[in-house]
């Protein structure tokens, strides 16, 4: 009876799913997973086989990038996987993976299923996947509404973690290296960086969530600091410091694009798929997590050769003799935002930055608590190299307060309700400049709009000068 | 004039340090001290016209509880003296009876300054806007909490809801108030976010009422104003 039922809740939300591939809703895809909990309400059960080995991936940022690029990687690899890398990473969302990746009989069509979870719904997620890998980005404190602070949610994680897991933890992070103490050390895999020339001792962003020790709350020593209380860390009270990687990323070499990884005594040279250092974690993470799963450096490296990251998170665009480049940041997230603006802060150039990181469903039907705004480092856009800000959105009487709070000149930003007028805020026909336009996830689509009106404004400027230096020559 | 911010390393949640960060911007010739976790605080040996506590975790709160008994004497004559203190988020409840956790059963006793308690409930996250009268005009603010707070402060609250709760669901009245102590709930900055009433605890302070960025706070209060105003504008669990 309890098969026949399972092969029915599966059935109709198999036939739930193709409705919303064939109306391209993917908005939607939480609803098969509720239809076949409508039919049997403790789906999936046992009946519902998961892949042979299955890859979890929590953390307050990079899971969805980590993702994706397993994904990838995997595939390019040879393998079958299923993936929710469309970002649905609730309990129904993966239940309707889980459906998408089966047959109506309940056997995976997948050899490998990779499945980024909500932090806050660990628990459930393990009960629900049984991952034999959990990998944790990094924790970091995020929206408050739901995620309160980094050591609640880090409590929330470590208590959910079944003790047979293979944990793939950031050695650099105080905060979720010290997780689940039910799991062995053997079964802990360490990523890390190492010293980089960017390196601080003291932390240079509003927001370090470890300043004290975590055991005898003494000040912590950092003897480097990547960013907020990512590094080296020791305490001179107690002892406590920060463990030691498994794994090592080093020496980046940005110009030909490559990072050097360390494990024991070998180091092996990787493909550089992208030169942020937070996207160097996510792939020092990665690294080792195939490596723990057993699989070659050289399969490896020969799969990040093929890998690029995905354009709604990055994208970058030629325009004359200057360029264009749209990039992800999450809002709500002071640390992931701070990351985006230092990341350009560093860059080489003359910039101009759109900035949309209003909260889309607060803006619909309430007042976005902008809390979070006050935590972001915009002391990194206040720089002699980026010459006009433009914050659009209805949040921009706050964003004009801390861009003023940052020391930033108010002729050198603008603030304004509406997204789609601020390629008229920005100047053209500078050569060589570099656009930025810095979107929540939700503006990706008008992010992409308004960097082909910029395009068409670069083009429109650089041949009307052209066409002036032509004329002028032809006078002289 | 001294203001001291205590264990701002450890208690410094949900962008509050925007509060003492503006207030050095609406101060420019005052000292502030940084007090950490392991320090003494600068109070203890007078001189300061001010004290601020920001929101911390559940962890911090029974830290500051220990860090702060040795003091519970000193802060109850500051407190009749007519300091001001300010404290936002949670970090008032460090002054209560006790804080309970209702999923445990546990309960943390606090310093037994202000006749109240909390109830905390870790998997019951508490989202709300807050729109309130009060005696500096209508406040503004955000509510994000594991707790609600108890005790009759009908007679000494900060603001009466318009719209959004009180201390708990059960009372329209927000804050404790005990002479030139403030206790607010309220997070997204107060003091950035309500102009009018740093205006006031500038005057206690016996400095000029003048704002930093003045009229880019005011603009920011008008327009959350209205916007709370909205009779769509969603409240609790926004």
């Amino acid at each position: 009876m309890s098969k026949v039922r399972f092969i029915t809740a599966m059935a109709a939300a198999k036939a739930a799913q193709n409705v919303l591939i064939a109306a391209k809703k993917n908005a939607a895809w939480h609803l098969p997973g509720r239809v076949a909990k409508k039919i049997m309400p403790d789906f999936p059960g046992e009946e519902l086989q998961r892949p042979k080995t299955v890859i979890a991936v929590t953390g307050t940022d990079g899971k969805t990038t980590v993702c994706n690029m397993l994904c990838d990687l995997f595939t390019s690899m040879g393998y079958r996987v299923v993936c929710n890398n469309m970002g649905f990473n609730a309990l129904d969302g993966i239940k309707s993976m889980l459906i998408y990746g089966s047959t109506v009989t309940g056997k995976p069509k997948a050899d490998i299923g990779v499945f980024e979870i909500d932090e806050r719904r660990t628990r459930q997620m393990c009960e629900l996947l049984h991952p034999q890998y959990l990998m944790v980005t990094g924790l970091f404190r995020d929206s408050v509404n739901n995620n309160a602070h980094p050591d609640y949610i880090a409590s929330i994680v470590s208590s959910g973690i079944p003790a047979e897991t293979q944990l793939i933890l950031n050695a650099d992070d105080l905060i979720s290296s010290r997780i689940a103490p039910q799991v062995p050390r053997e079964q802990k895999h360490f990523f890390g960086l190492d010293r980089l020339e960017s390196d601080v001792t003291r932390c240079v962003n509003l927001v370090n969530d470890a300043r004290v020790c975590p055991v005898c709350q003494a000040p912590l020593v950092y003897d480097t600091i990547k960013y907020h209380h990512i590094g080296r860390a020791r305490c001179e009270k107690c002892g406590l410091v920060s463990e030691t990687p498994d794994v090592l990323g080093r020496q980046p070499d940005l110009p030909n694009k490559t990072l050097t990884i360390r494990e024991g005594e070998t180091e092996t040279v990787y493909p550089l798929v992208n030169d942020s250092i937070f996207n160097m974690y996510n792939e020092t993470a990665i690294i080792t997590l195939l490596r723990a799963m057993g699989i070659a450096r050289e399969q490896i490296a020969e799969a990040f050769s093929r890998l690029k990251v995905t354009e709604t998170r990055y994208s970058r665009t030629e325009a004359g003799s200057c360029e264009i480049v749209t990039q992800l940041a999450k809002g709500k997230n002071s640390v992931a935002c701070s990351r985006a603006f230092e990341y350009i802060k560093n860059l080489p150039g003359e910039k101009q930055l759109i900035i949309m990181l209003d909260d889309v469903f607060d803006r619909a039907s309430s007042s976005e608590d902008t809390a979070w705004v006050f935590d972001t480092d915009f002391e990194f856009l206040n720089d002699p190299h980026i010459h006009k800000i433009v914050i659009a959105g209805v949040r921009q009487r706050e964003y004009r307060f801390r861009l003023l709070m940052a020391g930033i000149p108010e002729e050198k930003f603008a603030c304004i309700d509406d997204e789609q007028q601020t390629p008229d805020c920005l100047s053209y026909g500078e050569p060589e400049m570099h656009y930025y336009v810095i979107h929540e996830i939700w503006h990706a689509k008008v992010a992409f709009g308004l960097r082909d009106k910029i395009r068409e404004r670069i083009l429109a400027a650089e041949s009307g000068g052209a066409a002036a230096e032509k004329e002028e020559a032809a006078v002289r | 004039m001294k203001i001291e911010i205590l264990y701002s390393e450890v208690c410094n949640l949900a962008g509050d340090s925007m509060n003492h960060r503006y207030l050095k911007k609406c101060l420019p010739q005052a000292e502030f001290v940084y007090t950490g976790l392991n320090d003494s605080p600068a109070f203890a040996s007078g001189g300061v016209q001010m004290v601020y506590l920001g929101p911390m975790s559940e962890h911090t709160q029974q830290l500051v509880i220990e860090r702060l008994t040795p003091y519970r004497g000193t802060i109850l004559k500051l407190i009749e003296d007519g300091t001001v203190f300010l404290f936002t988020g949670n970090a008032a409840e460090v002054l209560f009876e006790e804080i309970s956790d209702c999923d445990t059963g546990e309960t943390l006793k606090g310093l037994g300054i202000l006749p109240f308690t909390a109830k905390r409930k870790l998997f019951d996250r508490f989202n709300s806007l807050f729109l309130g009268e009060s005696e500096w005009g209508e406040i503004v603010g955000f509510k994000h909490q594991f707790t609600q707070w108890y005790g009759d402060n009908s007679g000494c609250s900060l603001a009466r809801m318009e719209r959004g709760t009180g201390i708990n669901p059960e009372t329209p009245f927000d804050g404790i108030r005990r002479g030139n102590l403030f206790a607010t709930q309220l997070l997204g900055s107060v003091l950035v976010l309500n102009p009018q009433f740093t205006k006031y605890l500038l005057t206690l302070l016996g400095a000029e009422p003048e704002l930093a960025f003045e009229d880019a706070v005011r603009e920011m209060y008008r327009n959350r104003l209205a916007e709370f105003k909205k009779p769509e504008t969603q409240f609790i669990g926004h």
